[in-house]
């Protein structure tokens, strides 16, 4: 196969980014590759909505106080002037998603219907219903089909490939049938999406958020920025930690312990449940750790959402969505039983090093969505921000690698890294297996979510590191004990395996070297933030086989730092 | 506790000559809480590292984990497995209507293509969106409350799965191909004629449907494929389709309108143009001494009772 624009990924950014080149570059082969099929991408998953200033319930609403808002909510780790151009852009692209035909839900004028979210500080979250992320990529997907955008759906990418200078083009396999292939690019686009699989078993995220286009970007020499950047939400189910809104806590549900007291009482004794969501998770994890919480088979801590006090007739009405998540996903009714609950891994701000116009290091290799790190989110992410950045920077991806495509002939050669690609997978079908991939992945997570988790100190970071070098040695010994050919996803799950132990380690490395806290960023024993000594973006290479940690500036041409209160 | 039989339907092609099952046992101890994921995760991990099956979001958005489960289409990461159990085990196999790649993994493809064919997307109505991105086309919220629930199709193929007009004939564009073409009808800025879009469903086997309602079990969302059928339908008989199927609906309308029955002789006239079996129906009554005022059904008593009903229900559908 060989495409001008070869885009990885087919969430909100690769079909942004594909429709565009579909649209205005005709002259072009663009082809779309992902490992599952479009419309089964992350982005789906998103419910609350995407922020742009309309002004449409709020006509005091600017894209100014947007980029504010945005800027604020960073902690003052954000690229100013990139966050400014995220939310100036936001209204136009809305707008571009709804003559596309995506289902806003609508105001009574016709207009499309604005909510207020959390740090926002004007009704600014475009919305349909709770399913926005779902009716966007579906939009996009209708229009992919439209104008005839090529996919190569349940392949893998191994590796990208360049020249030390300008992508060459992609190893992939092909997962149906097992071969492989060089898949030779003028430009490349990742669009991968995020990595807070690290968190195996603690984490929101669906299977696949296994970061494999950041973790082919660090092998590829590319630098990654500001991982130690990872958002939790406080309450997650306990089993498969798919998210139960803020909504039951609003409705006036309680956080219980082992003997049955509203720990928030001490944390948080005038908001109680409502407090801010760090701080509620770091009170849940409190509890767990000094014994106050329950564990399941897997050593898995937990406390309960407790709704019984409300009744079944104001759980049925007011609760119902919440009520058939708890029934479908953990079997418990909550009319009946407390919900078990933990704090839960949701969104990674950090991700593959790249300017406003997506670019990376290496020339036509473009990044875009989770995978990208540009950074617009800066510490902390606002809520309605993410599926914002990845249209907005899907699109600028696609018309950057369009122009490059345009103005490059291909890059020779890059075909002899396929042989090295195929002899890795060999390796791993040929090797005696000494280890089960499930208990190492289980351990990961499991070291993660203690050491480098909710609370973070020097003295745990640097056992939780002990650990991870260890596994890293075990991991050594997997192999994929499936030999088919045919849908192995064995062995695919080995690969994204390998990828979230790359980055779990850029991860430990970036966060024992910054100390203070910012933003989704806590440690216990630098509890503040320190703009004095870390207001930088932190930048990790892989250098012959090392990591190399570094430093690189953050723009605040437009706001001074201040302290972030609401 | 006791043990429960996980049965699930085996395949690779590289290696087998036919679908096979699998049992697979598990103490319920374990599987309390789990859902047929977790379950097929736990089997995967702990026992059998060659059971393939798709799974992604477990969330029940991402529409990767459709299989049978007792014999009916459901999303697995859906579904408390312990509710599942009958007589001690639960049944697992993959989705019908689809080629199988390996046990649960089914073929995507094809349905993906017959749903392109209906033109599943907006072409914008300049009449009704801006031609600019300086400003949003004006939506009510009555005007979206039409197809609001038709968007929260997942593509998951369990209603495809389960179809029995799928089953019979291949070519049949399938129940979640239809609901995507009606909610683009529904949409007030799409700009395809609407003739147009309903010629593409009459050519991919609109009529073919048999209304079993099994769709309407199937979908994990509560979205009504075989009801959306028939909207199409009605549109299609607005619009003058004079296929066989939409032949055959109006003549049966016309009937039972007319009599409280339908009109047996003349339907394969009224439907297919077809004099010959007409023909044959009448030379029998006459041999049997049938009179000829009998061939055809006469309206029964109270025939107006009846149409005022069907009045009535025409006047609520529209």
């Amino acid at each position: 196969m060989k495409f001008d624009v070869l885009i990885v990924g087919a969430g909100g950014a690769g079909l942004y980014a594909a429709l565009e080149a579909a649209k205005n570059a005709k002259d072009l082969k663009v082809g779309v590759l992902t490992k599952v099929y479009p419309t089964r991408s992350h982005t789906g998953a998103a419910q609350g909505g995407i922020n742009a200033a309309l002004a449409n319930i709020d006509p005091l609403d600017t894209p100014e106080a947007h980029a504010f808002d945005t800027i604020k909510g960073s902690d003052y780790l954000a690229d100013q002037q990139a966050s400014k151009f995220l939310c100036e852009k936001a209204p136009e692209v809305i707008r571009e998603l709804e003559h596309m035909g995506t289902p806003f839900s609508r105001l009574n004028n016709g207009k499309i219907a604005q909510r207020p979210f959390g740090g926002a500080s004007h009704d600014r979250t475009c919305f349909s219903a709770d399913k926005m992320g779902h009716v966007m990529l579906h939009t996009l997907f209708e229009q992919c089909l439209r104008y005839n955008v090529e996919f190569i759906n349940e392949w893998f990418m191994l590796n990208l490939v360049h020249n030390g200078e300008r992508v060459q083009g992609v190893t992939a396999y092909d997962i149906k049938t097992g071969k492989t292939e060089f898949i030779q690019a003028k430009s490349v686009i990742l669009a991968t999406g995020g990595h807070a699989r690290i968190y195996w078993g603690y984490t929101s995220n669906a299977l696949g958020c296994t970061g494999d286009g950041t973790a082919a970007a660090l092998r590829a020499g590319i630098p990654l920025k500001d991982m130690e950047f990872l958002q939790f939400h406080p309450t997650g189910l306990r089993r498969s930690g798919v998210l139960v809104t803020e909504g039951a806590r609003g409705e006036g549900g309680h956080l219980l312990n082992n003997k049955g007291e509203r720990f928030m009482s001490k944390y948080a004794p005038s908001k109680m449940e409502l407090g801010p969501r760090d701080l509620v998770s770091r009170s849940i994890i409190t509890e767990i750790r000094e014994g106050r919480g329950w564990k399941d088979a897997e050593g898995r801590g937990y406390v309960h959402l407790d709704l019984t006090h409300l009744g079944e007739e104001k759980i049925k009405q007011k609760l119902p969505q919440i009520r058939e998540l708890a029934i479908d996903f953990e079997g418990i009714d909550p009319i009946k039983e407390p919900i078990p609950i933990k704090p839960t891994a949701h969104y990674a701000m950090g991700g593959i090093d790249t300017n406003v116009k997506c670019e990376t290091v290496i020339k036509g290799i473009y990044a875009a969505g989770e995978s990208q790190c540009v950074n617009v989110h800066g510490a902390n992410r606002l809520g309605g921000n993410s599926l914002l950045d990845i249209v907005v920077f899907g699109r600028v991806a696609g018309e950057e690698a369009i122009k490059f495509a345009r103005e490059n002939d291909f890059a020779a050669g890059g075909e002899e890294k396929l042989k090295d690609d195929n002899a890795f997978l060999q390796s791993l079908f040929d090797k005696e297996n000494t280890e089960s991939l499930a208990d190492i992945r289980d351990e990961l997570g499991h070291i993660m979510y203690n050491h480098f988790g909710v609370f973070k100190d020097e003295k745990g970071m640097q056992e939780g590191k002990e650990k991870f070098l260890k596994l890293k040695e075990r991991a050594k010994n997997l192999a994929v004990q499936d030999k088919s050919k045919i849908f192995n996803t064995d062995l695919i799950s080995l690969l994204e395996f390998q990828n979230i132990m790359e980055l779990a380690e850029v991860l430990i490395e970036t966060s024992l070297a910054r100390k203070e806290s910012r933003g989704s960023f806590s440690r216990d024993d630098y509890p503040t933030r320190d703009d004095e000594n870390y207001l930088y973006h932190s930048m990790v290479t892989l250098e012959n086989g090392e990591l190399k940690l570094g430093k690189s500036e953050v723009d605040i041409s437009l706001y001074e730092p201040a302290e972030r209160k609401y | 506790m006791a043990n429960i039989l996980i049965e699930i339907q085996r395949f690779n092609p590289e290696t087998d000559d036919k679908p096979f099952m699998q049992t697979y046992e598990v103490s319920e101890e374990i599987l309390k809480g789990m859902t047929i994921f977790d379950a097929l995760a736990y089997i995967k991990d702990k026992i059998d590292p060659t059971l393939t099956y798709r799974a992604f979001c477990r969330s029940a958005i991402c529409g990767s984990c459709a299989m049978k489960i007792n014999e009916r289409a459901k999303l697995a990461c859906k579904e408390q497995i312990l509710f599942h159990v009958r007589n001690g085990k639960v049944v697992i196999k993959p989705l019908e209507n689809a080629k199988i790649i390996r046990d649960l993994a089914v073929d995507v493809d094809e349905a993906l293509e017959k749903l392109k064919k209906l033109k599943p997307w907006l072409e914008a109505d300049p009449k009704k969106v801006p031609d600019s991105i300086k400003s949003e086309s004006l939506v009510l919220p009555e005007e979206f409350a039409h197809y609001d629930h038709m968007t929260d199709c997942i593509l998951c193929m369990a209603c495809y799965g389960m179809c029995s007009a799928e089953k019979a004939d291949s070519n049949y564009a399938g129940p979640f191909q239809f609901t995507k073409a009606l909610r683009f009808i529904k949409d007030s800025r799409d700009g395809v004629d609407i003739d147009e879009r309903v010629q593409l469903c009459v050519d991919n086997g609109l009529w073919d449907c048999v209304q079993c309602q099994m769709c309407l079990a199937a979908c994990p969302k509560g979205i009504t494929p075989a009801d959306d059928i028939q909207e199409l339908r009605r549109y299609a008989i607005a619009s003058g389709d004079d296929s066989m199927g939409a032949k055959r609906a109006t003549t049966w309308f016309r009937d039972v309108f007319a009599t409280g029955q339908i009109d047996k002789f003349d339907l394969p006239v009224n439907a297919k143009g077809d004099t010959k079996a007409r023909e044959e129906m009448e030379k029998e009554f006459r041999e049997r001494g049938i009179p000829e005022e009998r061939f055809r059904p006469q309206p029964f008593d109270g025939i107006e009772g009846l149409r005022k009903f069907i009045r009535k229900v025409e006047e609520e559908v529209n």
